[in-house]
């Protein structure tokens, strides 16, 4: 079939524009800056019985090792717990992996003004890694429309300094402890 | 080529979003521009037109 | 004149499709008219500016919004479009009247019935509410009229498109070997898109969502509905800009004083969106846990390639007008623009428009962009993105089209060139100042469909500006919208009810400069076409959804969770056919 001239070279640069794009996307997600992506690694839970589950049950954080932890965070209608009543604290300089699911309908978790930003999905398991380098207030809000109080639905990260961590942190255990 | 007032008024509608986007070019350049000073240059461009229309436009005799 | 209306006006050769398209123009308008009322209401409400509404009511108007703008106004107004192109490009009326009216009818049905459901939530004491958005994702729960309403809608849009296959069919039956003309070659290739894609949202609503909101079923699987939603969600994007391609490629280069480009290369961009369009749904849920990376990445590089039938046809469009213009004595590089047409709001609105489809391509890249998406993912910047593409490309394009349309189908001469040019200049200004403020806050964190985005614990930051100045643009952006859609709601009221005219409007549609001889017949084989689309369709689905039901819960969640299965090596060799056979699309076209 007839294409003219610059019709060809129109076409021959725009195949180069999305092979380019496809080129640095895959670069960004597997080599170089190494992007986590939210996907099916989280694997799943049963929203009925999240009370009873080991960890969504109580939901928080929980050491895994030198500076790594583990945060459970569940989205309900119009609160993320932790995070609403009581700020998510984290310490200073750490690596933090969030698991983060819904009790009733579909939510979002979004740190402000950040790439930390994923669906919370009844049933579903979001899994993901933030690294918190300085000490500071973060905003968390949800940003997937989940009924009328939808815009209440907020919470905070705290990052507070290693030592002020730790003690708050062992209080913590401690009263979980005397509970059991 | 007449200056008709259909070529003003889209002239005038592509004037807003490189007004609009001038703050984010000076940005690249760390210049803050202030809003009143883009509300002044975008002022100063319809200023403009309407002398060029006034010289050209419809209503006089057109120079081509 | 020497000529009479009968030999040009499409009122005069074919009335009773004329009274179909102005029905259909009748609905869209109407749900414009209400849709851009909610749009100010919600403009003026989240930007503190004033607030008339509840927040909590704020969902209700947002729900309206999309519906009535997203559904039934682009729809409607394609039916319009298509049944006028089918009628003049294949020049023979539809094979049956009763069954226009009866799709005509349907759809209606299901739009008055979707609206009530949605507005009974205004009403507190009625018990029905719909406040579920445009998405409908559940465990949100509308009332069943809703998902009934909706339903209806969507079988009438299969029964016009059967329509215009009959008269395909009894037009072939005495052309045999003639090429199809472009017209209905579009209008056919977008509609097998759509029963391709709908097949999704349609096993969603009747198997799930209806006998879920009915009570016959106990609960739904979230991440099912929602990924069957958007296996529905993407190409309905191209189903609204199909009819305003449509007249990109066979009305706009004969408004610039042209004619289009290459006939065979708007073909291949046809095909290619009817190929491309539904294998890429996954692209809404890069942020979804319980999708594999590996289902991710296909869905990225088929929505990049995605960009190929849009950049090829800025070209055709760019060549056509660029050819209009000299054919009426531009000249030089540039200076060719100034003798454009710009007085005729319908070639304006039409250019207008395609100027913004490309900033919103170039945002809609940051969205297909996996990892980048992550940072804007459901914040402002996505309404930003998609109120410059179906809010302008589209929507302007409708309006500046019925300019030249509406005279066809009801005989009279447009009211007011002069008030349509100021009314697509103030579309294109307002949506200036909404899109590009929203796209900032975006980038400031601020969410999307939130009534009042004023957190007490933490506040946004923006790097250009204040947070306060956006709101303002975006209050500024919203009012001058709507006041454009009141001007054009009155123009085309005033031409409707003006004197019948002997020509309204120069309807001749020019031949391409390069016509359909020259291209492979094989554009034409839509059964091959429809196959290898369906084909593709499978490759990116099947996995997922397979992944979705075992791991989820099952089809209606509530079950005990299954291990994942997939395998790594799995997901490798999906991502290498699919891109290879990407690459080789590319090549062909």
């Amino acid at each position: 079939m007839e294409i003219h001239t610059y019709e060809k070279v129109w076409l021959a640069l725009s195949l180069v524009l999305i092979v380019g794009f496809i080129a640095t996307i895959a670069y960004g997600a597997s080599a170089g800056p190494g992007i986590d992506m939210i996907d099916d690694k989280g694997g799943t839970v049963d929203p009925a019985t999240l009370d009873e589950h080991p960890k969504f049950g109580d939901p928080g954080i929980e050491k895994t090792g030198e500076n790594q932890y583990d945060v459970y965070v569940v989205a309900r209608q119009f609160v993320f717990e932790p995070g609403t009543s009581e700020p998510l604290r984290v310490p200073e300089g750490s690596t933090v992996t969030f698991h983060v699911t819904a009790a009733d309908v579909i939510h979002g978790f979004e740190v402000v003004g950040t790439n930390a930003n994923t669906m919370a999905i009844p049933g579903q398991v979001a899994e993901f890694t933030v690294e918190f380098d300085e000490a500071g207030e973060y905003g968390i809000l949800c940003n997937e429309y989940c009924g009328s109080g939808h815009h209440v639905m907020e919470g905070t990260i705290l990052v507070m300094e290693q030592s002020e961590f730790d003690s708050w942190y062992e209080q913590q255990e401690q009263q979980t402890g005397g509970e059991n | 080529m007449k200056f008709t007032k259909a070529r003003a008024l889209v002239l005038i509608a592509f004037s807003v979003p490189l007004a609009i986007e001038l703050r984010t070019v000076a940005g690249f350049f760390n210049v803050e521009l202030p809003l009143i000073a883009v509300a002044v240059i975008e002022f100063l461009f319809l200023a403009l037109l309407f002398v060029l229309y006034g010289l050209y436009g419809e209503g006089s005799e057109s120079p081509a | 004149m020497a000529t009479t209306r009968s030999d040009r006006a499409f009122v005069d050769k074919f009335p009773h499709e004329a009274a179909i398209v102005k029905a259909t123009f009748l609905v869209a308008f109407v749900a414009l008219g209400i849709g851009a009322f909610f749009g100010l209401i919600q403009a003026l409400h989240r930007t503190n500016v004033l607030r008339v509404i509840e927040s909590a009511d704020y969902y209700t108007m947002l729900t309206g919004h999309g519906v009535l703008l997203a559904i039934v106004f682009t729809i409607f107004f394609l039916c319009g479009v298509f049944h006028w192109a089918v009628a003049r490009s294949l020049n023979r009326p539809a094979e049956s009247r009763l069954f226009s009216w009866a799709w005509v009818g349907l759809m209606t049905t299901g739009t008055v019935l979707t609206t009530v459901a949605i507005l009974g939530g205004l009403v507190p004491n009625l018990g029905m509410s719909a406040d579920v958005l445009f998405t409908f994702y559940a465990p949100l729960q509308a009332h069943p009229l809703f998902y009934i309403g909706l339903a209806m809608f969507i079988v009438g849009t299969w029964l016009a498109g059967a329509d215009w296959f009959l008269s395909y069919r009894a037009w072939r039956a005495n052309n045999s070997g003639e090429r199809i003309p472009l017209q209905t070659f579009m209008v056919l290739t977008t509609m097998i898109m759509w029963y391709v894609s709908t097949i999704g949202v349609a096993v969603s609503v009747v198997f799930f969502l209806i006998p879920w909101s009915l009570g016959l079923i106990e609960s739904v699987n979230p991440l099912l509905t929602r990924t069957l939603f958007w296996y529905f969600g993407h190409p309905i994007v191209y189903f609204w800009l199909m009819p305003a391609y449509l007249m990109w490629y066979t009305v706009l280069p004969k408004l610039a004083g042209g004619r289009l480009f290459s006939d065979p290369l708007a073909r291949v961009v046809f095909l290619l969106f009817l190929l491309l369009s539904t294998p890429v749904g996954i692209h809404h849920q890069y942020l979804d846990p319980g999708i594999a990376e590996g289902f991710k990445f296909i869905a990225m590089t088929n929505t990049m390639f995605l960009l190929l039938p849009s950049l090829l046809t800025a070209f055709t469009v760019v060549a056509s007008m660029e050819h209009g213009a000299r054919q009426r004595g531009g000249k030089g590089y540039v200076r060719w623009l100034g003798a454009l047409p710009w007085r005729d709001p319908a070639f304006t609105g039409m250019a207008l428009a395609g100027a913004m489809f490309a900033a919103g391509g170039f945002s809609g890249m940051i969205n297909a962009g996996m990892n980048i998406n992550y940072l804007i993912h459901n914040t402002l910047w996505v309404p930003g993105h998609f109120h410059l593409t179906v809010g302008t490309a589209v929507a302007l394009t409708m309006m500046a089209g019925s300019y030249w349309l509406v005279p066809q189908v009801t005989g009279t001469k447009l009211y007011s060139r002069p008030i349509g040019l100021l009314q697509v200049i103030m579309w294109f200004v307002g949506m200036v100042f909404m899109s590009n403020a929203m796209h900032r806050a975006g980038l400031a964190g601020i969410p999307r469909r939130t009534a009042e985005p004023q957190y007490q614990n933490f506040e946004f930051l923006t790097p250009i500006g204040s947070i306060f100045e956006l709101r303002v643009q975006i209050a500024l952006g919203g009012t001058l919208l709507f006041l454009s859609v009141v001007l054009f709601l009155f123009n085309i009221l005033l031409t409707s009810l003006g004197d019948e005219s002997d020509r309204p409007v120069d309807a001749a549609l020019p031949e391409p400069l390069s016509g359909p001889e020259g291209s492979p017949r094989i554009l034409d084989n839509l059964a091959m076409w429809t196959g290898i689309a369906a084909l593709l369709v499978i490759l990116a689905y099947t996995l997922p959804l397979a992944g979705i039901i075992q791991n989820g819960g099952g089809l209606f969640g509530g079950g005990l969770p299954v291990p994942a299965t997939l395998s790594a090596g799995l997901d490798f060799v999906v991502v290498t056919v699919s891109s290879a056979f990407n690459t080789l699309l590319g090549v062909i076209a």
